[in-house]
């Protein structure tokens, strides 16, 4: 009996292809390795032989499905069989084996499991090990040997207890293209399997499949705004940011079962007062704060006031962008396991503010002052996907969850309340969600940094430290304390690189 | 304009939701005390990290750079030989 079974697609797959992968699998160890090989010929089962017998093994633990070309790592089966037994599907990081002028490796590291993210596009990749049993059930080993990885993949984990991500090297592809696949034919079947209704609308330029969910009810959206009724420059116009954000909300947003409660401070001037009573009407409430700043407490205060099954916290400097981004926002609520929903913001001038956060470990906005343009590794910033937080500048939660949870931590006055936030929703058992599809301003300044209280940070790493550290949907082997996804290749040199005639210089 | 809600009313959420972040707080202290102790790991007082571990370019390395660079070349192709593996 074997643990494994290799399965490969050899339709179109070179003979040399098909060897390099053989090859592998022979240098994995003394064992015989069972290989299916859908549509293999007459000639490709000649690549059995020593240590390879060609065929079906259902007494195999595990199916590895492994592309033509690609070289097996021998950690994966190693983590495989040392893994615990609730642990049914299981997928790592891949070395691709190309040269790049630099000379440094490139990889595509994974987060967590993110099943958003897998319906957006094929994160996982080609390589992926499961279970027989989850095999047979998510539809037996000839129709995913024969399916495109983004589907098998779909179907796998719909069936699968427990999907883990090995931040490990399981795979070294040929393949130079670092950018997932998208198959909108298997996101519409998978949404039509687990009974999400929602429309799959490809975006082949990324490629990315956009997930439109249905909105089937319209609920009140609470809007909370916590202002002193500051006034700044935009766009050469100096106007009260809290007006603007109120006025374009309510101008733009094609969404309108909406009210409006600002918390202002006592210092906000009478005359913001009456323009934003002018233009809010009958949907707005404006509540004093007296007390010393903090975040937090205004933000709850407004909620407490608030009647809406769904709360839209918002800062005064920030302006909807696309018309549909409440509806799009709302309805990834559809699916019931979501707590928090964050959209794309951007600064001023059209760069990115944040497409959501990572924790590395300081929490950091991502890909912060990049141009609007920016894909991002492997497209990160281009699919609606699972985030470890979102900022609270603008982020919808569902009323239910933030009773749940107690609302933003007044022990956190100043920063990071949305962090603690989205954690605790997160342990509430709920998804945070950030989605680029619906997008606001943030006309924060750009060098603004965020002021380090080391009492708020030993508070916030009392409760989250070890999540902060190891960031699930991070991955260990990407460079820290950056604003973008990127592996590290000053702590991941080799030692033959360290002790080369020049060390490599640190600003490389 | 929306008429606001009865103070009382609102005193008693924010009263209600504080309780719940403090147990939700002492039940996150609680997990990651577990998480650490066992992985074996201290359990301190938390602050972040502050640079990366750029091992490459620590002084012990100096040394055995040394020696390497000045090793016979036989020696040293074995040792670059046992270390690309």
């Amino acid at each position: 009996m074997s643990s494994f079974l290799f399965v490969t697609n050899a339709a179109d797959a070179s003979p040399e292809a098909l060897a390099a992968t053989a090859k592998s699998l022979r240098r994995l160890g003394f064992t015989r390795r069972p290989w299916y090989l859908a549509n293999g010929s007459a000639t490709v089962r000649q690549l059995a032989g020593r240590r390879i017998s060609i065929g079906d093994d259902e007494s195999a633990e595990w199916v590895v499905f492994v592309a033509a070309g690609d070289v097996v790592e021998r950690d994966s089966l190693h983590i495989a069989t040392t893994i615990g037994a609730g642990v049914d599907v299981l997928y790592g990081d891949t070395r691709h084996a190309i040269k790049r002028g630099d000379r440094l490796p490139t990889f595509q590291r994974r987060p967590s499991f993110s099943p958003e993210r897998l319906r957006s596009h094929d994160y996982i990749g080609e390589f992926i090990m499961a279970r027989r049993s989850v095999v047979n059930a998510a539809g037996g080993l000839e129709l995913l040997a024969n399916a495109g990885s983004h589907d098998r993949n779909l179907r796998l984990t719909e069936k699968a207890q427990h999907v883990f991500r090995s931040p490990v090297i399981f795979n070294v592809t040929p393949n130079p293209n670092l950018l997932p696949v998208a198959d909108q034919l298997a996101v519409t079947a998978h949404l039509q399997r687990i009974g999400i209704a929602a429309t799959a609308i490809l975006d082949p330029a990324t490629p990315a499949v956009r997930v439109e969910r249905t909105l089937k009810q319209q609920p009140k959206v609470s809007v909370i705004i916590p202002t002193r009724g500051s006034s700044a420059e935009v766009r050469g116009v100096t106007f009260p940011l809290v007006v603007n954000a109120v006025r374009t909300l309510i101008e733009r947003s094609t969404y309108q079962n909406l009210e409006i409660i600002v918390v202002a401070d006592t210092p906000t001037p009478p005359e913001v007062r009456a323009e934003l009573a002018q233009i809010g009407g009958d949907r707005l409430l404006i509540v004093d704060y007296d007390k010393a700043f903090n975040f937090a407490a205004k933000n709850n205060i407004g909620v407490a006031h608030s009647t809406g099954e769904f709360i839209l916290l918002l800062n005064d400097d920030a302006e909807i962008i696309s018309p549909d981004a409440l509806a799009t926002m709302l309805a990834i609520f559809e699916d019931g396991k979501v707590g928090i929903v964050g959209p794309m913001l951007y600064f001023e001038d059209g760069t990115i503010q944040s497409a959501g956060h990572v924790f590395t470990p300081d929490p950091t906005d991502m890909y912060r002052s990049q141009p609007a343009d920016t894909r991002g590794a492997h497209n990160y910033v281009r699919v609606q996907r699972e985030a470890s937080s979102v900022i609270a500048a603008c982020l919808l939660t569902s009323r239910a969850v933030f009773d749940a949870v107690g609302g933003l931590s007044t022990q956190f006055p100043g920063n990071w309340n949305d962090i603690d936030f989205a954690l605790k929703v997160q342990q509430a058992g709920y998804a945070v969600i950030f989605t680029p599809h619906a997008k606001f301003f943030h006309f924060e300044s750009k060098t603004r940094v965020a002021l380090r209280i080391e009492t708020e940070v030993a508070k916030l790493g009392g409760r989250w430290g070890d999540i902060l550290d190891d960031d699930p949907f991070f991955n260990p082997h990407l460079q820290r304390f950056i604003n973008v996804w990127r592996s590290d290749f000053h702590t991941e040199r080799s030692y033959e690189d360290a002790l080369g005639p020049t060390a490599p210089i640190s600003s490389k | 304009m929306i008429s606001p809600r009865d103070d009382h009313e609102v005193q008693r959420l924010l009263a209600q939701w504080k309780q719940i972040d403090d147990e939700a707080g002492r039940a996150a202290t609680a997990r990651r005390h577990h998480v650490l102790q066992t992985s074996g790991r201290p359990v301190d007082e938390y602050a972040f990290r502050e640079k990366p571990n750029d091992w490459v370019h620590r002084d012990w390395m100096r040394p055995i750079r040394f020696v390497y660079r000045n090793i016979p070349q036989g020696v040293r192709l074995q040792v670059k030989k046992h270390l690309a593996k």
